[in-house]
């Protein structure tokens, strides 16, 4: 299996009328990497993932990935190359948590047969190990089972890059350090490539294989 | 769909087919039924006639129209992520109203001369039903989230609420009396021709939303996450408003503003199949909206009250009830 492109952010800026986000942003995320974004509240780390997904065009610049602009592509094509996880809270009753990782496989509906999906989804749920959970509905989940569940549903997207916006928001100490070893394992053996935005320097210290900062519009490497 | 359900339901619907059929100003025995439906269809008996002219179509109105206005509740719902919007959330009722208010109550317009009024009334609350959807149309593509259409939505539904109440203002009693009818809802002013048109309407849209059924419970995971899943939104968004404006328009044009119905059906499907699934909830949300809005026709009929005060009046009681009795339920669908 050959590693995929990474994603090339190249001169990205993003700006509002009351506000400059990103100024100039350059920058290379690398397939199977655990790389961490920090910065400080409302500096634009959700923005600047929000961009590199491609639900935000940029003022300036742009977002390559396998050699074409992200906001080119159609959204079954994105879904493809990126899965993401957003801090929205989503909790549908009578959903079980097996059928909303069932739901990351929309985007290979046409290409695969239902039982090859079920596959790629029960491999999901053994990756973030919640096998006993899987007839349970969202609604009756902890917070850190919906976390986790979540990302299955990315994973199960086959995507080549996540994104995921706070994932360890909402889990003890304990589960973090869960969370964070099954990314961490997720990235090796060509994995996605992982870029992950956080407020926990331990968990990045520990975990992140690449660290970057956000800060006055501006990334920067921090390792 | 399990068995007991099935069976249920289907218990259920043919007790109201019967007593829809057979009750009234004239009672009309189950036999005679039988004779006047299957063995005897063309003979030239009061019975017959009562049947075939007014009890039928009255109950294919009903079955049709609750079924249309509770699955594009359905819809509604989800593209709002909101347990409170309802086919009439896209201003499409108050289109179809502001038709028939121009034709009516306006001073300008009369019923057109040589054509029955209730043709003139249903074209009218169509056309006003459809403009109103393509405005919503020509418009949604700019808005950024599902909030600002809403907004969008019930302002445009206040204004034309305002022009129809400039216009009863200054209308006649007559006038004003023909409208207020029109408003109070009624499945028993459809014909044949209009229950086809109904149901064509009912099948477009059906076909448009299974079509769709795959996208519909992403959709219910916010935009964010639907189009990051691979959910075309925009595409989705509108295919779900023109399946909608299909099914409100035509039963608003032919049965008037139906009220309660879309709003609540959904609601009473997601808590008998204890799921926001919408493979799960398609044929039951269909099968409740043909049956809550046939009981509310029988008892309209039987207490000869206006079907919409029936429906509000005993319906939003029991979705109270409902809500507050199923602890599970979470109201964000």
């Amino acid at each position: 299996m050959t590693k995929p492109n990474p994603i090339e952010l190249r001169n990205v800026s993003l700006a509002y009328p009351d506000k400059t986000l990103l100024s100039d942003v350059s920058l290379l995320i690398e397939s199977g990497v655990l790389t961490s974004l920090q910065g400080r509240n409302g500096t634009g780390k959700s923005t600047l993932l929000r961009c590199i997904a491609g639900l935000v065009k940029p003022s300036k610049g742009d977002v390559i990935i396998n050699h074409q602009s992200i906001i080119q592509l159609t959204p079954l094509e994105r879904s493809q190359l990126i899965g993401t996880l957003w801090t929205d809270k989503v909790r549908i009753p009578g959903i079980t948590l097996r059928d909303l990782v069932w739901m990351g496989t929309y985007n290979a509906r046409k290409a695969a047969s239902s039982e090859a999906l079920n596959i790629v989804t029960d491999e999901c749920i053994e990756a973030l190990d919640l096998q006993l959970l899987a007839k349970q509905p969202l609604n009756e989940l902890s917070d850190g089972e919906l976390q986790k569940a979540m990302i299955a549903r990315a994973l199960a997207q086959r995507p080549s890059f996540l994104l995921l916006d706070e994932p360890t928001t909402y889990l003890d100490y304990v589960a973090k350090e869960e969370l964070m070893k099954t990314l961490k394992k997720l990235c090796e053996n060509q994995g996605p490539g992982i870029l992950f935005t956080s407020h926990d320097l331990d968990i990045i210290t520990k975990y992140a294989q690449h660290k970057l900062e956000l800060k006055n519009g501006s990334v920067c490497a921090i390792d | 769909m399990n068995f007991r359900l099935l069976l249920i339901l289907g218990f259920t619907t043919l007790c109201l087919i019967l007593l829809q059929l057979g009750t009234g100003s004239v009672y009309i025995s189950p036999s005679s039924l039988w004779n006047s439906l299957i063995q005897s269809p063309n003979a030239e008996q009061t019975e017959t006639t009562i049947l075939w002219d007014s009890r039928i179509p009255r109950t294919l109105a009903g079955i049709l129209a609750g079924a249309a206005l509770a699955w594009s509740g359905m819809l509604m719902q989800t593209l709002f992520r909101n347990p409170l919007a309802g086919p009439s959330m896209l201003g499409i009722s108050s289109g179809a109203s502001l038709g028939v208010a121009l034709l009516v109550l306006g001073g300008g317009f009369s019923i057109v001369p040589g054509i029955p009024a209730y043709i003139s009334i249903a074209s009218a609350a169509y056309v006003g039903a459809f403009l109103m959807l393509a405005c919503v149309l020509l418009v949604a593509d700019r808005f950024a989230n599902e909030s600002t259409l809403l907004i969008f939505g019930m302002m445009l539904t206040f204004f034309t609420s305002a022009l129809v109440d400039a216009l009863q203002s200054r209308a006649g009693n007559e006038a004003l009396r023909s409208y207020v009818s029109w408003g109070m809802g009624s499945f028993g002013e459809c014909n044949y021709i209009e229950l086809l048109l109904l149901g064509l309407g009912l099948l477009a849209s059906l076909l448009i939303s299974v079509a769709i059924l795959p996208r519909l419970n992403l959709m219910l995971l916010g935009e964010n996450y639907a189009t990051s899943m691979g959910v075309h939104v925009k595409k989705t968004r509108f295919a779900m408003m023109i399946a909608t404006g299909m099914m409100a328009g035509c039963v608003t044009a032919f049965c008037g503003p139906v009220s309660f119905i879309g709003l609540a059906v959904p609601h009473i499907s997601r808590w008998i199949t204890q799921s926001a699934d919408h493979k799960k909830n398609l044929i039951t949300t269909l099968w409740l909206g043909a049956i809550v809005a046939l009981a509310c026709d029988w008892i309209s009929r039987m207490t000869a009250l206006p079907l919409n005060t029936i429906a509000s009046g005993l319906g939003a009681p029991f979705v109270v009830m409902l809500v507050i009795q199923w602890k599970r339920f979470k109201p964000l669908i």
